[in-house]
């Protein structure tokens, strides 16, 4: 490795050192030692066989809705609609795991994983549409489309999806044919892991070495300039958009089809936001969303044994969580590379 | 009952129109401020926490203010400064503050989770609060609900018809234009943004010290997107804003309503249909709606605006 290839990972390297000094002093504060806590929190989360199928479980959701932010940013489109993008790709798979019986699991799987696909494009192809069409700001129109997804999951779950007799609203279990299968037996992870890491190699094919890849890059760096190339500055926007959403639908589609087998009220815990900060952070770049989501989902699935092992509260990993994503954001604009983080929202 | 029904509107609009209106100072003055939800969550924290150990919950607000205050200034510190990308710096408040008051709340209130901390009394206005229907809506509430009337009336002339209401509205549209008639971008939008951090910290003091009597986790509940979405669809003008956040409360009053009473009406649309009707707003509007013309573009003096990346 040469200096120019260490450069762009030394800021963000140096950013996750500050944050988790500052989150040692949180732990600190809690009465517990730093570096117990530490080690049991990155011990389980890597180096236990329980604890990694957590992490590649929660790493799951946030890689396919991190490209999904990302495909749209390169366009120089702002997608914080990951959320009901989310929700719809976990509507549509599970539609397709309901009521569609009697097929193999060979078609099952990728027709609902399809049908997550496609609900989670409309609701991305919406606002692209809006903003080519018509010109309406899509960091707007994403924002409310989340309100509006959240609510008709939870309606369906409560009154037409709902499982017979269930206690809380979720719709009824999948059928197993449709279920993706565990990767590390009798832990949770399961092939959505695998699925995430294929289209993450699919996207960077196409955004890096194709020539659909090169005129994203053209609208998202200087749309006017796009247009006289003859790039349809709209259909790009429209597709780019459909794409983000359709990703980020996977995100749910996994959600139901790897974990929970069936649709539920709270498909995300905020994936979709954390997601635009896991986008910058890398970026750009598809590697850089890979590690950071890795590193998000490990925070995650080590904070529960960091608690029982440490007695530190888990909350402490979302701090630290933020305050990485502040670090870096911070010294990535004052290394002076502003250019690629900061930048004109239309 | 109606009159209950009311009453519970006005007061489930209350922190959400005073992160609206501090929103709208943020962004009319070209800052986007996705980070209400976290200056709400500090406010909420700060005022409970700081009411916690005195006892007196207007100290409480004091600390909250001087909080949110703070938290804006971080905002407009990274965005005006550094320019980094608006909607990341809010994204990263969002989630620091997200983490930091659950975290420090569990060292706070740990054990003392049941308590209630004294909060804002109402204040009845004599003579006024006899009146039928309006008396109890306006003239029996707690001093932060004056506050919050006197502010849109306030917000309503400093935008319109004062000089530094004319500069805020010229930075946020014209930055350019404004800077050459000699006026600091820089500093008005740092003063723009931590009055917005003041602001939406204020509505997050309320949701602790009067509606709830206590902090907990996340209370925020997303409140500070649903200012933001009133915010939008009010058009950035203070009456808009606050009839948009008076039909937020309302639909989320009429919400909780029909679940109480365990009905089997789906509620949700109810929910959906201000997010739907602002959508709409938007559609029917592009064009006229429009959201500042700076706003997200970070102002550089030597290249004025930024419009690369």
């Amino acid at each position: 490795m040469s200096k120019i290839h260490l450069r762009p990972i030394l800021s963000p390297l140096f950013a996750i050192a500050s944050a988790l000094i500052a989150g040692a002093i949180l732990i600190l504060l809690a009465g517990a030692n730093p570096i117990t806590a530490y080690t049991a929190l990155l011990q389980e989360s890597c180096f236990t066989y329980f604890g990694f199928g957590n992490t590649l479980t929660k790493m799951t959701p946030l890689l396919f809705t991190s490209l999904g932010v990302l495909v749209a940013l390169k366009a120089g489109q702002f997608n914080i609609g990951g959320e009901g993008q989310i929700y719809l790709g976990a509507l549509g798979s599970t539609l397709v795991g309901l009521y569609v019986q009697g097929i193999p699991g060979f078609i099952h799987i990728p027709l609902a994983i399809c049908a997550g696909f496609l609900l989670g494009a409309v609701w991305g192809g919406i606002p692209g549409y809006l903003k080519a069409v018509r010109g309406v700001n899509e960091v707007i129109t994403t924002l409310l489309l989340n309100y509006i997804a959240v609510n008709l999951v939870s309606y369906l779950v409560q009154h037409p999806l709902k499982a017979p007799a269930a206690p809380s609203p979720y719709s009824p279990l999948i059928a197993k044919s449709a279920q993706l299968p565990i990767i590390l037996p009798q832990s949770l992870a399961h092939a959505g892991i695998i699925v995430a890491l294929i289209v993450a190699g699919i996207l960077w094919v196409l955004l890096v070495r194709s020539p659909l890849g090169y005129q994203i890059a053209a609208v998202g760096f200087n749309p006017t300039a796009a247009r006289y190339a003859h790039i349809s500055v709209e259909r790009t926007i429209m597709l780019v958009m459909a794409v983000a959403g359709g990703l980020a639908g996977l995100a749910g589609a996994s959600e139901v089809m790897g974990l929970k087998y069936r649709l539920f009220e709270q498909v995300s815990p905020g994936y979709g936001f954390d997601a635009i900060a896991i986008a910058f952070l890398s970026r750009g770049s598809i590697g850089g969303v890979i590690l950071t989501s890795l590193f998000f989902a490990a925070l995650r699935s080590g904070a529960n044994v960091m608690q029982r092992s440490a007695g530190v509260p888990v909350t402490v990993v979302y701090a630290i969580q933020g305050l990485t994503v502040l670090f870096i954001a911070i010294s990535l604009a004052v290394e002076g590379k502003g250019q690629g983080v900061g930048g004109k929202i239309s | 009952m109606t009159n209950d029904y009311l009453i519970a509107s006005l007061r489930l609009a209350v922190p959400l129109a005073f992160a609206a209106l501090g929103g709208m100072y943020s962004e009319r003055s070209g800052v986007l401020n996705i980070a209400l939800e976290g200056m709400l969550l500090t406010g909420a924290f700060t005022s409970a926490a700081a009411t916690f150990y005195t006892g007196n919950p207007w100290l409480g607000v004091l600390v909250a203010l001087i909080a949110g205050g703070l938290v804006g200034l971080l905002h407009a510190f990274l965005c005006v400064t550094l320019y980094v990308n608006q909607l990341v710096s809010g994204l990263a408040i969002n989630l620091v503050a997200a983490g930091l008051t659950a975290f420090l709340a569990r060292l706070i209130f740990n054990g003392a989770s049941t308590q209630r901390l004294p909060g804002i009394e109402p204040i009845v206005i004599p003579g006024l609060a006899n009146l039928p229907i309006i008396g109890e809506l306006f003239f029996q509430q707690d001093m932060l609900v004056y506050l919050l009337l006197a502010l849109v009336v306030a917000s309503l002339y400093i935008l319109f018809h004062t000089s530094f209401g004319l500069t805020l509205r010229a930075v946020g549209e014209y930055p350019q234009a404004a800077a050459t008639a000699g006026v600091s971008v820089t500093r008005v939008r740092y003063l723009a943004v931590m009055l917005s951090g003041c602001l939406a910290s204020l509505g997050g003091a309320y949701l602790a010290l009067v509606q709830i009597k206590f902090f907990t986790e996340g209370m925020s509940a997303g409140r500070g997107f649903i200012a933001i979405a009133a915010l939008i669809f009010g058009r950035w003008h203070p009456v808009g804003i606050t009839l948009a956040c008076l039909l937020f409360g309302a639909t989320e009053a009429l919400q909780l309503r029909i679940q109480a009473l365990g009905a089997n009406i789906p509620y949700q649309f109810l929910v959906m249909l201000p997010y739907a009707i602002a959508l709409f707003a938007l559609l029917g509007l592009a064009g006229k709606s429009k959201p500042p013309q700076g706003l997200g573009i970070p102002y550089t003096p030597e290249q004025g605006l930024r419009n690369k990346g």
